[in-house]
């Protein structure tokens, strides 16, 4: 007979049993080969999600001081050393000594700046760019220049307008007259250029100086002798929109190749592992710097690269284990019904080696079926899934990422088959070497082996989420796939133990049925290997695949809270004049301002902790708007805004009826001294007035002079809530007075106030200050002597204090005593999550000016709320609402996208289909092993069940027992699977969520649905029961056959 | 139970239909006296099988009659036949039909537990079957602890404790060696005197026929020597 006759008819003979093989094989080569190919895509999503971070995150910075003249070759030499960074965006800001503005207080400063690269990130609002001053030798006294929008409405100054700058430093030096040709706005704010002129998206910054600009002068004016020396940085942004995952190495190279050029470039050392030697500058920059988060950025894309990567193997591991389990099932199962066939050829002196050689044929057709279904099927299963790219097309079979997923699994299928054939048939020839076999495996602590080294995998899996930990190691890879086996073999050594028992109960009952399962089931345990195994698989891969879903679900949840803060947030980014009519805009979305707070945000460094975000907010809203995740909190949230309430005292103010849309001042300044300095114009005062959440804005009110006048401050853009008061009146005076009236002896007079029209009675309420930076009229002031003050762990820690610890927080020239109330892992939005102070802004308003600061300090420190945060009641409807009138420079985030969009990420969704997709193959496999294993089970009882019957036992009660018997093996297995399943999970999970590559904070928290979990056990012992039920109904009912079974003719 | 009278008349089975049927009994008549042991002998394929299996209600005929005493076997519903297995009739096999995870003890009370039987009853009766055939040392050993020879032991102590009116032992000693195999015959036919059990033997072995009351030869269904 030919080969292929003869394979053909083998096969044939036995078509249950060649599908089930068929079957496993296929469903695993597709399986794991579709969880390759998405592994490639999912891994280049995560690569690109890892890089896309804002500019800044991503810049090649060089920093140093340059003299007039210098420029040109350093410029041209810092951009030589950038150029492999190609397509890199390089900018290039000078800044200058700040200047003061003619006629305006000491306090006022002008920022010069000169800046390559403007017209491309920002907008002309008027006028037109700079031009160069014309070539000179001596110093310029015009300049042109451009203020940003915000500056220039500061300054009251419009294109064709001026502004003389003072030097600073030698007050005799002539002055430089500013032109202004225009005004711009930033296109985007997170461009990176905007880290190295941040004035210019406020245009204004008040501390304890004000700055107005940037003055922006045309490129390279700097390098005449308009300044003396000038702070230049070059910032090189590279595009790594095309990277992939094959070419992070490269972009990583490249990175290292351009840090270690400019730190040779400005004589810096060599520290990127090249060399450690500093060489002599070529260029003539002084005190350099070079500086970027290149390689780390690089080497944590890398990181998510191939935690992506491991994540996938892993469930492949899983599943390729498992279908390897269900193809011994199948393959013993066709073996045992050859085994006529099998005996019949070893009489006729068949040697092993020509059974194996057929055995191999078999295999090798059924491989070859696997592996063209998955070719055909498993790029249509991974475009299912992961919803991009082609269905199929016959590219696919150029696609070295298939072969190498499909070859390993068919090669070990055709290594299973035949050795499975083999064994079983050498082992029902040697039935007692086997189970000597079996218990020596037991015995010898292969279980305990397994365990340990699983856990041990597991421990290196969870420091994986170490940066820097970039290897994939084998061990790490299969750790599931060790716990699984080892606590699989545990259970193979525990279930007996509780089916003794079992058997033990039922020998001591007169009946038969519940001792005959028992005995069967505990002296047949390595017989069930198989089914423990695969329901094991397939119930720890679903609890993985549904932990792995609802975990994202809610790690997404958790961090886009954490991003957002609240709800809604609505950050203004650039400032401009709109600043309370954005704060109105949210609380009408709202519709109520208790769901919204004003938030004001600052960096400072605390001791030895750099970078704390410093957030202020109203904590009576925060109680509603924030949410916490409870387990990073020390006490419910509640409390703790509670905490931060109970130092609230804001002192007195001036109470106005309503909302007013306007107050209007009559008042003016008495000088006791000389006052001939003084003009008749007088000088700008500005009105404190505090609404109900306590958070007090300053309103410009114009000039108050020597002579009464009556003054109004529009309130009505403020989005103020009542109760309003007036709470201060400041005027800052301008340096020359003091030049001129050594002694000065102002006192403001405020004559009466009238809300809306309303006189408002004054009473004694705001009492007359005065000192050498300004007079003012001031409410009595809160009486809180430490702000209560929530504190992240890290800087608790670092500060080593604690609840009721007191800390010192600069603020400008103050220092505020806060208290620590309450310690909290992270505090939201916070730039590094673990380091943040959150306070009760009124709190800290009405303390900052108890506590004052020196004569450099004006009257009172005006902390204004960049940001609103606020929890609706239908988040939906106030976004839009927002969105429909956000004015420019603001911009909203919403909690609730944010998570829809990065549950939509490649990654995660790639990573929850490939699990499910995993779990629906696990499901699969297990049935077909288990109607497998339940077959030759059948067909191994068949004889003794024909006993039974002879003896006088109702067939249906023999079919009833075996079937009881696997359903208690699935339903013990069952719980067992569970266990082990809920263990992989915790372990495993963690690195899949981590696989987007946004920082996970709050950390992951395993979530494991107990419901649909629950389902999913019950289905699939219902299922695998009634397969096994079907299955053994089919066994033969040929008795006197079965009873002949074995004898000698 | 003391031995009942076997009375087979005109026994018909055909396995198949056209021309690869084939006629396995063909009009077998027979009558065993109670407490008889009868050999039935014959060459493999002659039939011997099918007309223990009719009699025991294993098979059905495709025509005649079985008496048990006053029961018509070949008249029984399926419950009944199982109840008919379950006390008057026992089976030994040649391929001993143990199970291989029970031990000997276990094997021989599986009949009992089918009955139901007190657990105390149980025990009592089952070690006294096991002496009776002389493996008292060996309740607790397993089917592969044990030599063939003895495996059939247990076969037929199990047989026995059901206390049959009628044992069908169908070659029990096919898979024994000649000295074992005359040894359970002997034993077979001392218990079967002991007990009136009617019984009913098929071989092949000329040598063990002569522990037998009586034998009966069976070539191509039909019953050829009744003598």
């Amino acid at each position: 007979m030919g080969g292929a006759r003869l394979l053909r008819r083998r096969l044939g003979a036995h078509p249950v049993a060649v599908a089930a093989i068929t079957v496993s094989v296929l469903a695993s080569l597709v399986v794991v080969t579709a969880l390759q190919l998405l592994s490639a895509r999912i891994t280049d999503a995560g690569v690109r999600s890892a890089l896309d971070v804002p500019p800044v995150d991503r810049s090649v910075v060089v920093t140093g001081s340059l003299r007039p003249g210098e420029l040109g070759a350093t410029d041209a030499a810092v951009r030589a050393a950038l150029a492999p960074l190609a397509g890199a965006t390089v900018t290039r800001v000078g800044t200058a000594t700040s200047r003061g503005i003619a006629g305006r207080g000491s306090g006022d400063r002008a920022a010069l700046a000169d800046v390559e690269g403007l017209r491309q990130v920002a907008e002309l609002t008027a006028g037109r760019w700079p031009q160069r001053p014309a070539t000179s030798s001596a110093a310029p006294r015009r300049v042109e220049v451009v203020l940003p929008d915000a500056a220039a409405t500061a300054l009251a100054v419009a294109p064709g307008g001026s502004l003389d700058l003072t030097d600073l430093v030698d007050p005799q030096a002539p002055r430089v007259t500013a032109e202004v040709v225009g005004t711009f706005r930033p296109r985007d704010a997170e461009d990176g250029l905007w880290s190295d002129l941040p004035l210019a998206l406020d245009g204004v910054v008040a501390s304890d100086f004000t700055s107005y600009g940037p003055f922006v002068v045309a490129p390279g004016t700097f390098d005449g002798s308009l300044v003396g020396t000038s702070t230049v940085t070059w910032r090189a942004v590279p595009d790594l929109g095309d990277v992939r995952a094959g070419g992070l190495a490269g972009a990583g190279a490249r990175a290292d190749d351009v840090l270690t050029r400019l730190r040779a470039l400005t004589g810096l050392p060599t520290v990127a592992g090249v060399q450690a030697s500093a060489g002599p500058a070529t260029v003539a920059l002084r005190s350099p710097r070079v500086a970027s988060d290149l390689p780390a950025l690089v080497d944590g894309a890398t990181v998510v690269g191939d935690r992506v990567r491991v994540s996938l193997l892993t469930p492949a591991v899983l599943l390729v284990l498992l279908g390897s389990v269900a193809l011994v099932g199948a393959a013993a199962l066709l073996a045992t019904l050859r085994d006529g066939e099998t005996r019949l050829l070893r009489v006729r002196g068949a040697s092993t080696r020509r059974l194996a050689g057929l055995a191999l044929g078999d295999a090798v057709v059924v491989a070859v079926v696997g592996v063209l279904g998955a070719v055909l099927v498993a790029p249509v299963v991974t475009r299912a899934v992961s919803g991009s790219g082609a269905w199929w097309s016959a590219t696919v079979l150029r696609d070295a990422t298939l072969w190498r997923a499909l070859v390993p699994p068919a090669l070990l299928a055709v290594a299973v088959t035949v050795a499975t054939t083999l064994w079983v048939g050498r082992s029902r020839e040697d039935a007692r070497s086997r189970r000597a076999g079996l218990r020596l495996a037991a015995g010898s602590g292969l279980d305990v082996v397994l365990v340990v080294l699983g856990a041990l995998a597991a421990v290196q899996l969870r420091r994986y989420d170490a940066v820097g930990q970039r290897s994939v190691d084998p061990v790490t890879t299969i750790a599931p796939a060790l716990v699984v086996a080892g606590l699989s073999v545990l259970a193979l050594r525990l279930l007996p133990l509780l089916a003794r028992v079992v058997a033990r109960w039922g020998a001591r009952r007169p009946g038969l049925d519940a001792a005959w399962g028992g005995w069967q089931f505990a002296r047949r345990a390595a017989t069930q290997a198989g089914t423990l195994l695969l329901v094991l698989l397939a119930v720890a891969m679903g609890t993985i695949a549904f932990g792995h879903s609802a975990t994202v679900g809610r790690a997404v949840a958790d961090q886009s809270a954490f991003d957002t803060g609240a709800p809604l947030r609505v950050v203004q980014q650039v400032a401009g004049p709109s600043a309370g009519a954005t704060g109105a805009l949210v609380d009408r979305a709202a519709g109520d301002p208790g769901r919204v707070t004003p938030v004001w945000r600052t960096s400072l460094d605390l001791g030895s902790v750099e970078g704390v975000t410093v957030l202020g907010m109203d904590a009576r809203a925060a109680a509603r708007v924030l949410r916490p995740r409870p387990d990073t909190l020390d006490a419910p949230w509640a409390e703790v805004t509670g905490r931060l309430l109970a130092g609230r005292d804001l002192g007195d103010g001036l109470a106005l009826p309503g909302t007013p849309r306007e107050v209007s001042v009559t008042a003016k300044f008495v000088a006791t001294g000389s006052s001939s300095a003084v003009g008749p114009e007088g000088f700008a005062a500005s009105l404190a007035v505090r609404d109900a959440r306590g958070i007090v804005t300053s309103v410009p009110l114009g000039a108050v002079g020597p002579e009464q006048r009556t003054l109004t401050a529009d309130l009505s853009r403020l989005g103020l809530v009542a109760p309003v008061s007036v709470v201060g009146l400041s005027v800052p005076l301008p340096d020359f007075v003091y030049f001129f009236v050594p002694e000065p002896t102002f006192e403001l007079v405020l004559t009466s106030l009238a809300a809306d029209g309303t006189d408002v009675p004054l009473g004694r309420v705001l009492a007359p200050h005065s000192d050498r930076a300004g007079l003012w009229l001031a409410a009595a002031p809160g009486r809180t002597s430490a702000v209560p003050a929530v504190v992240t762990r890290e800087v608790a820690d670092a500060l080593r204090t604690g609840r009721g610890g007191r800390v010192t927080l600069p603020l400008g020239l103050r220092e505020l005593p806060v208290e620590v109330v309450a310690v909290v892992d992270s505090l939201p939005t916070a730039q590094r999550p673990g380091r943040g102070v959150l306070l009760d802004l009124p709190t800290v308003e009405a303390a900052a000016e108890r506590v004052g600061g020196g004569s450099d300090v004006r009257s009172r420190l005006v902390l204004e709320p960049q940001e609103w945060w606020a929890a609706p009641a239908d988040p939906v409807q106030a976004a839009s609402a927002v969105r429909a009138g956000l004015p420019y420079g603001t911009s909203l985030e919403v909690e609730d996208e944010l998570a829809a969009q990065r549950l939509r990420d490649p990654v995660n969704a790639g990573m929850r289909s490939a699990m499910l997709l995993v779990t629906l193959a696990s499901v699969l496999l297990a049935g077909v092993g288990f109607a497998a294993s339940t077959a030759a089970l059948g067909r191994a009882r068949r004889h003794e069940n024909a006993v039974l019957l002879a003896l006088g036992s109702p067939p249906e009660r023999i079919r009833a027992v075996l079937v009881l018997e696997r359903v208690l093996v699935v339903a013990v297995t069952v719980v067992v699977g569970l266990v082990l399943g809920v263990v992989a999970a915790v372990t495993v999970v963690p690195l899949l969520v981590g696989g987007d590559g946004h920082p996970q904070v709050p950390p992951v928290r395993v979530e494991l649905p107990a419901g649909l979990l629950t389902g999913y056990v019950l289905l699939l012992v219902l299922a695998l029961s009634a397969v096994g039920a079907a299955v053994l109904r089919s066994t033969s009912r040929d008795l006197a056959g079965e009873l002949r079974w074995g004898e000698s003719p | 139970m003391t031995g009942e009278p076997l009375r087979v008349r005109e026994v018909h089975r055909t396995f198949g239909s056209g021309e690869t049927a084939v006629h396995a009994l063909r009009g077998v008549s027979l009558d065993v006296a109670p407490g008889e042991l009868v050999a039935l002998r014959g060459r493999s394929g002659s039939g011997k099988t099918s007309l223990l299996n009719v009699i025991g209600g294993l098979d059905r005929p495709d025509a005649g009659t079985v008496h048990l005493g006053d029961l018509e076997v070949t008249t029984m519903t399926d419950a009944d036949l199982l109840a008919l297995r379950r006390g008057p009739v026992s089976y030994v096999f040649q391929s001993f039909g143990l199970v291989p995870v029970l031990t000997a003890r276990e094997n021989v009370g599986v009949p009992l537990r089918l009955r139901a039987v007190d657990p105390a009853e149980r025990e009592r009766r089952v070690t006294e079957a096991l002496e009776h055939v002389g493996l008292g040392g060996h309740t607790e050993h397993r089917p592969d602890e044990l030599s063939g020879g003895q495996q059939q032991r247990v076969g037929l102590a199990r047989a026995l404790v059901a206390e049959p009116g009628l044992l069908l032992a169908d070659e029990p000693t096919g898979q024994l060696d000649s000295e074992t195999g005359r040894d359970i015959m002997r034993l077979i036919a001392r218990l079967a005197k002991e007990r009136t059990m009617t019984t009913l033997v098929t071989t092949h072995d000329p040598a063990l026929l002569a522990v037998a009351d009586r034998v009966v030869e069976i070539a191509d269904g039909h019953l050829v020597d009744a003598g």
